[in-house]
């Protein structure tokens, strides 16, 4: 390799050579590009979370000051806001300052010799920058300026609010009008065999970008194939599709390996030779995958929407045979009939159709749930529990993360004051606390988020920090006994770059492994919860309350309701505790993993 | 060999130090909960570093001299005393944007009288040796004498008294001052430096970053752990320009290849990772590290020792031709001899956190003046297995750190320690004996005593701390004890009997104590070339070490 190239950063390497980056770009772009609205509705979902959520925070702080207002008076309450205020900015400016902001402002500005320490300096500069930027937002004084008016005041919030609202309807415009490829417009399973007399008023097949082509003799599915058919192709497609996604992203790591990088070894490539080899870790990966595919795409993934099934069976109609004539009927209704009861009659099992011609894969609900479609149930479910798994091991393993690392590099009075308070709060019980802080929170707005998923989340992410926190404490210890530490130190380096550089390389592995381990537990917690009746309010699909629904005709006919969405959460838990250990022996030789040694041995030849 | 003491401190025999230590103490603090004695790593050093030399630092293992290491680098707080880097134009451009924390010393100098000062330092309750160290007024207390009369004796300046360290004490100037100003000018704020020095110890961590890496730096002993695995080596080697806005990115990765090159290794090396070299290489991607920003001063914690000996000559030649193309300054510490004797200008020998000896190393090696150096010159294998030797075999241990005699540091394994003179005429094979029972005494203080132990005790059972009687007889069974010794030996046993081991050894410190195990030697000039010996023997009233330790030969 000359010279020349190889003083190349990433972006100059691939302009050197774009073919095979290009190649991949567009495979990607064709991946998108099929499945284009649904992401673009994955992105207005998100934004319908996120809305609450800064409303949410909003009306924390308001209810902050109203409470101080009213319980110590104008002068107390005045005093209390300023110091919640100051305590909020003094946070955020800390965090700003530390993620944000690379270089030493005192430098840049010549403040060296102040008499004030150096980074309370660079904070309270950063904390003054917030607050002008929190004016602005609050009370919005660039409405004062006369010009502005004129333009039909737009103010900063509204125009950050109107281009929202923009942005918004575009994406909603793409939804409505943009094809997808794995969507149920495109691939319907929702249809009736139409009676012989009906036949010509009721075309077999369904229209696919305008024609109608149709192999079986129902109205309204695919290719006028049954409706398990149908559904089947859309589920098979989608997890081709998945695949495809999870090959080409591979591809994608492959081409950089071979045409961008230009160390021909480095530790990570050992970790995926010893992951390759690792059968365990692979179920659990396979397992983990199939349960991701389930929850991204579960609005195409159920026999019939969320809408329909969940939140509005009343509002949506559909047609069906009866006596040989075309009948219409809400899905709330027909959902009551269909109800799985524990006896023969009643019962609507496993890869069966109701009596109203609908599939339902893994049979229907009792009627304590309306005897709603329990695929479609579990689907939206998988959401939930992702949702509320993630975000908290997200939020503990932040907290946990930047603990472990100003413990491990500070020692001494910071580590003994996060043991004691981790101690403390691990000594709570926590199904007691669980309870306790979701009865209290049942009526603040924090607790609509989501049905509470939200809540549920944050407060697995406070009580659980502290075990991950001590899972990696040790880790981070052992890292900050190392001499680069102290060699990085020898020339200057910040402690907040030495910890990101030299400390949390070797502590993320561990994070990997004990958050996948800890999901696990999470999403056992979470289905414990709803089983119990707490934790994420009906109608939103949990899967305990799924096994507590079907608890009583566990020995009947009915034994799915209960049964499979138990298996389902066995399956899914035991899945990412395998991936854990997986990563955990690809990441960790000594720790026991099958031919560590001999991919060791070939690394160092490198 | 002159015998005088040193009439002035070092400082001045040596032409432009670049490094001038001054009295440094470092204590790891004890932490126990009954026993809260601090750990006496460094225990009051001074010496100089001159500009482009090698200082070889040579010690036992836990003897301080990889604590003193770190500490002149700042990785360990110093407890006491100044480390000073002397450089004009990094002092001009420290005092530049520290203006604050500048003391112009010649103001200070021309403000203060030294008689005043010592005045006030008496009044404090300093005692004259702390003032005017290695002169000779060791037994002399602040009661004694007029503080006029010992700046008129001692010929003490202003800059004497803040030399050792006063200089906050009295006020001259703030404790946090940093950098001292000797000869410059000051034009609208703007200084303009031609001598003087920054303490390191005192500079506050914003200063430090910036001497960091620039000025400072350090190599360390395992190539395993001292290199992140998960860089690749040219991101290693870059960390320091990246730490310091070292221009461009694009002339950092240049400099980096540069680097890569000059330690002997090959551009494309750049994206390997460390676990990709063998145990030189990885020495090799250290050193280019340490170098990147081209430090006037280094310090080498046993850079070599944890290679095979092969590649340690390679690394050595590495880092002499470096020296002598950038002008580097080294510290360089080890415990291996023969690479000191090969790579240092000077030598400084270093026991239980004290320099023992410290000179030009032709000199030391040839003619060493301390016994600790004969000591351990004599452990230097031989590689003719035929040639006779006469090893110098040490007794025991050295001392714990936290408990350090109070006399000479190497008092209590000293072979030719000095005697109390009512004891000259004693045969020298009692003599050792006594020494021997003095140092198990010594050691039973030492060892912690477990509750069992001292329930045991009570109890009058048997415990793992033999009976004295034992050792007393398996002594001095054999031999026949003067009276005299009988006598002090007995009444010993009796208190170590009674369960007061350290009343036993008070009692044996008192009858048997020489100069060496009361008084705490000076720096003594050995030789012409300023090498200096930390130890009585080297007053006219007593024999030299040298031919001491002929004698002791002469008797095997």
């Amino acid at each position: 390799m000359s010279e020349v190239t190889q003083n190349r950063t990433f972006f100059g390497r691939i302009a050197a050579n774009p073919t095979p980056a290009l190649i991949w770009l567009g495979g990607v772009l064709l991946l998108l590009s099929v499945e284009f609205s649904a992401f673009v509705d994955a992105l207005i979902l998100f934004g319908e979370q996120i809305n609450p959520l800064v409303g949410g925070s909003k009306d924390i702080g308001g209810w902050y000051v109203d409470t101080m207002y009213d319980s110590l008076g104008f002068a107390g309450g005045t005093v209390m806001s300023a110091l919640g205020a100051l305590v909020v900015l003094a946070v955020f400016s800390v965090f700003v300052k530390a993620a944000f902001i690379p270089f030493s402002i005192v430098e840049r500005l010549g403040l060296e010799d102040l008499p004030i320490s150096a980074d309370l300096l660079e904070r309270s500069i950063v904390g003054a920058f917030l607050v002008v930027l929190w004016l602005v937002l609050l009370y919005e004084p660039l409405a004062f300026l006369p010009a502005l008016p004129l333009i039909g005041e737009p103010t900063l919030a509204q125009m950050v609010h109107g281009f929202a609202q923009t942005m918004a309807g575009i994406a909603d415009w793409v939804v409505a009008n943009v094809p997808t490829l794995l969507s149920r417009d495109l691939i319907p399973n929702q249809g009736f065999n139409p009676p012989a007399s009906a036949a010509s008023e009721y075309p077999a097949g369904s229209e696919i970008l305008g024609a109608r082509i149709a192999i079986g003799p129902y109205h309204g599915t695919f290719l006028g194939l049954s409706p398990a058919v149908a559904w089947a192709i859309r589920v098979v497609a989608i997890y081709l599709y998945a695949f495809v996604w999870l090959v080409w992203v591979w591809q994608g790591y492959k081409t950089f390996r071979r045409h961008y990088r230009f160390a021909d070894w480095t530790p990570r490539d050992d970790m995926i030779d010893r992951l390759s080899t690792h059968r365990w870790g692979q179920f659990g990966f396979v397992v983990v995958f199939l349960f991701l595919v389930l929850a991204m795409f579960a609005p195409a993934m159920g026999p019939t929407t969320t809408a329909q099934n969940i939140y509005n069976p009343y509002g949506h109609e559909f047609q069906y045979v009866e006596d040989g004539e075309v009948q219409t009927i809400t899905h709330g209704t027909a959902n009551l009939q269909s109800a799985s009861q524990g006896t023969p009659d009643n019962n609507v099992g496993v890869m069966n159709y109701d009596d109203y011609g609908r599939f339902h894969p893994i049979g229907t609900l009792s009627e304590r749930a309306n005897g709603k479609d329990l695929f479609t149930f579990m689907a939206d479910g998988a959401r939930v529990s992702l949702f509320i798994g993630l975000l908290s091991i997200a939020l503990s393993g932040f907290i946990a993360t930047a603990l472990a690392m100003v413990t491990a590099y500070y020692k001494g009075l910071a580590d003994l004051i996060v043991v004691v308070t981790s101690d403390s709060i691990q000594a709570l019980p926590g199904l007691l606390i669980y309870i306790l802080l979701s009865v209290v929170f049942s009526s603040h707005p924090i607790s609509n988020i989501y049905s509470g998923g939200f809540l549920l989340a944050l407060i697995f992410a406070a009580t659980g920090w502290p075990a991950l926190w001590r899972a990696i404490r040790g880790p981070a210890f052992q890292v900050s006994e190392e001499e680069w530490i102290d060699a990085a130190k020898s020339y200057g380096q910040r402690p907040s770059a030495t910890m990101r550089k030299h400390m949390l390389p070797y502590v993320a592995g561990y994070l990997l492994i004990y958050g996948s381990l800890t999901i696990g537990g999470i999403i056992i917690s979470v289905a414990a919860l709803s089983f119990l009746g707490l934790g994420v309010a009906p109608p939103t699909p949990e899967w305990g309350r799924a096994v507590n629904i079907g608890r009583p005709y566990v020995t009947t006919v009915s034994w799915h309701i209960a049964t499979i969405p138990g298996l389902m959460v066995v399956f899914v838990v035991t899945g990412f505790n395998a991936l854990g250990d997986g990563i955990r022996d690809a990441i960790d030789p000594q720790s026991e993993g099958s031919g560590a040694g001999e991919s060791a041995a070939a690394g160092g030849g490198g | 060999m002159s015998k005088q003491a040193m009439s002035e401190s070092q400082s001045t025999v040596q032409a432009e130090p670049m490094i001038q230590v001054r009295n440094l103490k470092t204590y790891y603090p004890g932490g126990g909960l009954i026993n809260d004695e601090p750990v006496k790593a460094v225990d009051g050093v001074s010496f100089d570093i001159k500009k482009g030399e090698t200082l070889g630092l040579v010690g036992e293992s836990g003897c301080g001299k990889s604590t003193l290491g770190r500490t002149l680098v700042q990785l360990e707080d110093a407890t006491a005393g100044a480390s000073r880097f002397q450089k004009p134009d990094v002092v001009e451009r420290m005092a530049n944007s520290y203006g604050r924390r500048t003391v112009d010393l010649r103001e200070v100098y021309a403000d203060n009288d030294a008689t005043e000062l010592v005045t006030k330092l008496f009044a404090d309750g300093v005692q004259p040796k702390a003032v005017a160290p290695d002169r000779g007024w060791e037994d002399v207390s602040a009661s004694e004498i007029d503080a006029a009369e010992f700046v008129q004796q001692t010929g003490l300046a202003v800059s004497d008294v803040i030399d050792q360290g006063f200089g906050p004490r009295l006020g001259l100037f703030g404790e946090k001052d940093f950098i001292f100003i000797q000869e410059g000018r000051i034009e609208n704020g703007v200084y303009e430096v031609e001598r003087g020095y920054i303490d390191v110890t005192a500079a506050p961590a914003r200063a430090l970053k910036r001497l960091r890496g620039r000025q400072l730096g350090i190599v360390f002993q395992d190539p395993e752990s001292s290199l992140n695995d998960r860089m690749t080596v040219g991101e290693i080697i870059r960390e320091p320009l990246d730490v310091h806005s070292w221009g461009t990115p694009r002339e950092r990765r240049e400099r980096v290849r540069e680097l890569l090159e000059t330690v002997g290794l090959r551009p494309e090396h750049y994206y390997r990772y460390p676990h990709q070299f063998s145990g030189g290489q990885r020495q090799r991607v250290g050193i280019a590290r340490s170098l990147a920003l081209e430090p006037d001063f280094l310090v080498l914690d046993e850079p070599v020792s944890a290679l095979d000996v092969s590649v340690q000559a390679k690394i050595l030649n590495l880092l002499e031709d470096l020296q002598t193309e950038f002008g580097l300054t080294y510290l360089f510490i080890a415990h291996d001899l023969s690479v000191v004797r090969h790579i240092c200008d000077r030598v400084a020998v270093m026991y239980l956190g004290n320099l023992m000896e410290i000179g030009p190393t032709d000199g030391l090696f040839e003619n060493p003046g301390n016994p600790y150096t004969h000591s351990l010159l004599s452990a230097i294998p031989e590689p003719d297995p035929s040639a006779a030797k006469d090893r110098i075999t040490l007794r025991g241990t050295p001392p714990s750190p936290r408990d350090p005699p109070i006399g000479c540091p190497f008092s209590t394994r000293c072979p030719v320690k000095i005697r109390p003179d009512e004891y000259q005429h004693i045969d020298d094979d009692i003599w050792q004996r006594i020494e021997v029972f003095r140092e198990v005494i010594r050691e039973r203080t030492r060892a912690d005593r477990s509750l069992t132990d001292h329930a045991r005790e009570l109890l009058g059972r048997s415990t793992r701390f033999s009976d004295v009687t034992e050792i007393t007889d398996e002594l001095f069974g054999d031999v026949d004890v003067p009276t005299e010794v009988a006598e002090h030996v007995r009444e010993a046993s009796s208190f170590v009997e009674k369960g007061h081991d350290n009343k036993a050894r008070e009692y044996l410190f008192d009858q048997f104590g020489s100069i060496c195990d009361t008084d705490r030697p000076k720096h003594y000039s050995v030789s012409d070339d300023g090498r200096t010996s930390f130890c009585h023997r080297h007053v006219d009233r007593y024999e030299d070490p040298a031919p001491e330790f002929e004698k002791l030969k002469q008797k095997r």
